[in-house]
């Protein structure tokens, strides 16, 4: 418990600039939004774009000048704030430990390496959950005065929630990495390509049929902001998926960890 | 349960059974992604097909039955007894007046057709899809395959640095064990014990096959210089690193197997400390404390003001020094049965040294056992009751400090006229050498051997003293 508190009191500051991040993004959002909102002159511009740049940003899909179409675009740069964040924290909670050489400290304490990774990760999770939930609060305060139907707040609980299950997957990822690499200075910046990398994937994946099968292997895939708008469901599958990444990079974090040497 | 468990943490350490791991994970995955995720998304993608079908069905037999009948009831009531999927065409259907439904028709034609066509086009792509789907297998199974192929790499690096070469066990084990039974005192307990410890890191050597107890209310020195393995010693005590082989005991139980336990009752001081920066010094005094099973409050305020700590100052506006006070006292406030230090007088003044010192003498007598690692010779020489002095990452004597001092050499200086040095190159003389009429050597032996060899000539002085620690050190790395 003592682990979990410190941590938190260690990371408000980076919460704190997250949240800033994801309130800066979605105000410049919004004002952007004021300005497409029942714009029909707009739709003919979106028309005359070229179809892949469209896919890219995930507007075909989605009509811009509503509101839930509009959040439905703004889903793919949710999902990467909230996962760089996620990402971050996650490789940089157990590795910072090394870097800062207080492994010497923190470890030569009464503490089981697992103890340790466990308190750790809660704390990571906690700034996620309070990430997501800031993000989720201004998303609804900010779209409030368009007075949005039933059909967009179930869209964006949906849409929060879908968001914070890739958060969750990007976390443990990033627990992993940083608890098994043993140069635990490139953890972050791995973590990092990690994401992009996958990223990227889920683009090319949207541009062509063929690549339709990437969606497996990139977490930005998983969840389809359009199916979320027009079915209203999540994909159970990816959610079993997703649980199995997560579980996957936990157990792999607690082992490699309890069984490598530390580096001071 | 003890033999599981073995074999499952061989199992970690052999390349072979990893990638056995590897490519059974594989398999289940594979076969998770074909029995679970496609079969749903095929299922899915079936029902949409028939679902689809059917609307062209009954659609088709509600136009047929009113191009026959001319009668819109007619053909709504067959459509309505054909299927309980009310379609949109339906309700067109139902709600038109008859003059327009002629118009309506055509168009249904065009979406039958439609249909008809698209039908069509899936038959042709249907033969496609096979390949496809070998593509997409031949993909995962090489993803696969390369994942294990990675894992496999690096196991394989990780277990070729593990398995570095090894000096023969056998000499040096009997010199330590020798060296350790002319001075184990038998009715006190074994604090420290370890047992042919050795450490490669990859392949760069650590320690080599160390072994030595430590006995209850010792004040233990481990002398060597830097980088022969003296930190490594300790981090293997703490269990922050592995050994690649061997055992340390510390209270009778395994440091990895019963670490956090041990742990509670070591104290250990560091040889650089590192705290988390933005801390208050009390704040993390507190946070370390709050760790062990006793309350330290008191003996944090009675130690920072022995050490003269200011508390409420922030970890990272503290000097070199101030850190290492709060080492100290972050060490010392659990009030610990073993004490470990590395080299832990350094960025202390004298007057703080003599202060720590004390302190280590109090902690020694209130039951404390001392480990103190260090390269000043003369703080082991004013501490300790025993001392290991390790180079290149072996033990090469252990003995008890006053023992090392008296019974092992003595620096010998005879002055004498014309005096031949060669006359003193009997056994157990060593670094002979003269100058200007003056015999210089360490002798080690009987000392009345060297005294009647002394008499036999008229000397004007002769001097025989025990040499310091620093000479004796000097004398082993030489």
């Amino acid at each position: 418990m003592n682990i979990y508190l410190r941590e938190l009191k260690a990371n408000y500051k980076s919460l704190l600039i997250y949240c800033g991040i994801s309130l800066f993004f979605l105000v410049t959002g919004f004002t952007k939004f004021k300005a497409y909102a029942e714009n029909p002159d707009l739709l003919a511009i979106l028309d005359s774009m070229p179809p892949a740049m469209l896919a890219t940003f995930n507007m075909n899909a989605f009509n811009l000048t509503t509101l839930p179409g509009f959040f439905g675009v703004f889903y793919v740069f949710l999902g990467l704030i909230l996962s760089i964040a996620a990402v971050m924290w996650g490789s940089d909670i157990i590795s910072k430990e090394e870097r800062d050489k207080t492994v010497e400290f923190s470890l030569t304490l009464p503490v089981r390496r697992s103890t340790l990774i466990t308190a750790k990760s809660a704390a990571a999770l906690t700034n996620c959950i309070a990430l997501a939930l800031v993000t989720w609060g201004l998303v609804l305060a900010n779209s409030a005065r368009y007075n949005p139907d039933a059909e967009f707040y179930s869209f964006v609980s949906l849409g929060m929630v879908s968001l914070f299950i890739i958060q969750c997957i990007f976390l443990a990822v990033g627990i992993f990495l940083g608890s098994a690499m043993k140069k635990h200075k490139n953890s972050g910046s791995v973590a990092v390509s990690l994401l992009l990398g996958t990223y990227f994937i889920s683009v090319i994946a949207g541009l062509n049929e063929d690549f339709d099968f990437l969606k497996y292997f990139t977490p930005f895939k998983y969840f389809d902001p359009a199916s979320l708008l027009y079915e209203s469901r999540i994909d159970l599958p990816f959610v079993w998926l997703s649980a199995g990444i997560i579980a996957v990079a936990l157990v792999g974090a607690y082992i490699a960890y309890s069984k490598r040497d530390l580096y001071i | 349960m003890d033999t599981i468990r073995n074999s499952f943490n061989k199992g970690f350490n052999s390349p072979r059974i990893m990638v056995a791991i590897g490519i059974v994970l594989g398999i289940i995955l594979g076969l998770v992604y074909g029995w679970v995720i496609s079969p749903v998304e095929f299922i899915d993608g079936s029902i949409a097909q028939l679902r689809d079908d059917l609307k062209t069905e009954y659609l088709r037999i509600a136009i047929d039955s009113y191009a026959i009948n001319k009668d819109a009831d007619l053909a709504e009531a067959r459509y309505n007894r054909l299927g309980e999927d009310k379609t949109s065409y339906l309700l067109e259907i139902e709600f038109n007046p008859a003059g327009q439904l002629a118009s309506e028709i055509d168009s249904f034609r065009d979406v039958v057709e439609l249909t008809a066509l698209g039908e069509e086009l899936e038959e042709t792509t249907v033969e496609e899809k096979p390949s496809n789907n070998i593509l997409k297998w031949g993909l995962l199974v090489s993803i696969v395959l390369a994942v294990s192929l990675i894992i496999r790499y690096f196991l394989v690096r990780r277990s070729e640095s593990e398995t570095a070469p090894k000096s023969a066990p056998g000499i040096s084990q009997e010199i330590t064990s020798k060296m350790e039974s002319t001075f184990k005192t038998k009715d006190l307990e074994d604090i420290i014990e370890v047992n042919n410890l050795t450490k490669y890191y990859g392949k760069a050597r650590g320690i080599v096959d160390v072994s030595f107890t430590v006995k209850e209310g010792e004040i233990y020195g481990f002398i060597g210089p830097n980088g022969a393995g003296k930190s490594t010693t300790i981090r293997l005590f703490l269990s922050l690193i592995y050994p690649t082989s061997g055992e340390a005991k510390i209270f009778g139980k395994d440091v990895i197997k019963h670490g956090p336990e041990i742990r509670q009752e070591i104290g250990y001081l560091p040889s650089e400390v590192f705290y988390y920066e933005g801390m208050k010094v009390l704040d993390l005094l507190k946070y370390s404390a709050s760790f062990y099973n006793k309350d330290c409050t008191d003996r944090i305020y009675e130690l920072s003001d022995l050490m003269e700590l200011d508390l409420n100052r922030r970890i990272d506006d503290l000097s070199y020094g101030n850190k290492k006070k709060v080492g100290i006292v972050q060490g010392l406030l659990h009030q610990p049965k073993l004490i470990v230090l590395d080299e832990p007088t350094s960025g202390l003044d004298p007057l703080m040294q003599q202060k720590f010192f004390n302190l280590i003498r109090e902690e020694n007598q209130r039951g404390a056992t001392v480990f103190f690692s260090s390269h000043i010779l003369g703080e082991v020489q004013k501490l300790c009751n025993r001392v290991a002095i390790i180079k290149e990452g072996s033990i090469i004597n252990i003995q008890d400090i006053e023992t090392l001092q008296k019974d092992n050499y003595k620096k010998v200086r005879v002055v004498a006229e014309g005096i031949d040095h060669k006359r003193f190159d009997v056994d157990g003389v060593s670094n002979l050498s003269s100058e200007n009429g003056a015999v210089n050597f360490f002798y080690k032996g009987d000392i009345n051997l060297i005294t009647s060899l002394i008499s036999e000539k008229e000397v004007s002085d002769v001097t025989i003293e025990a040499p310091t620690l620093e000479e004796i050190f000097i004398h082993y790395y030489e």
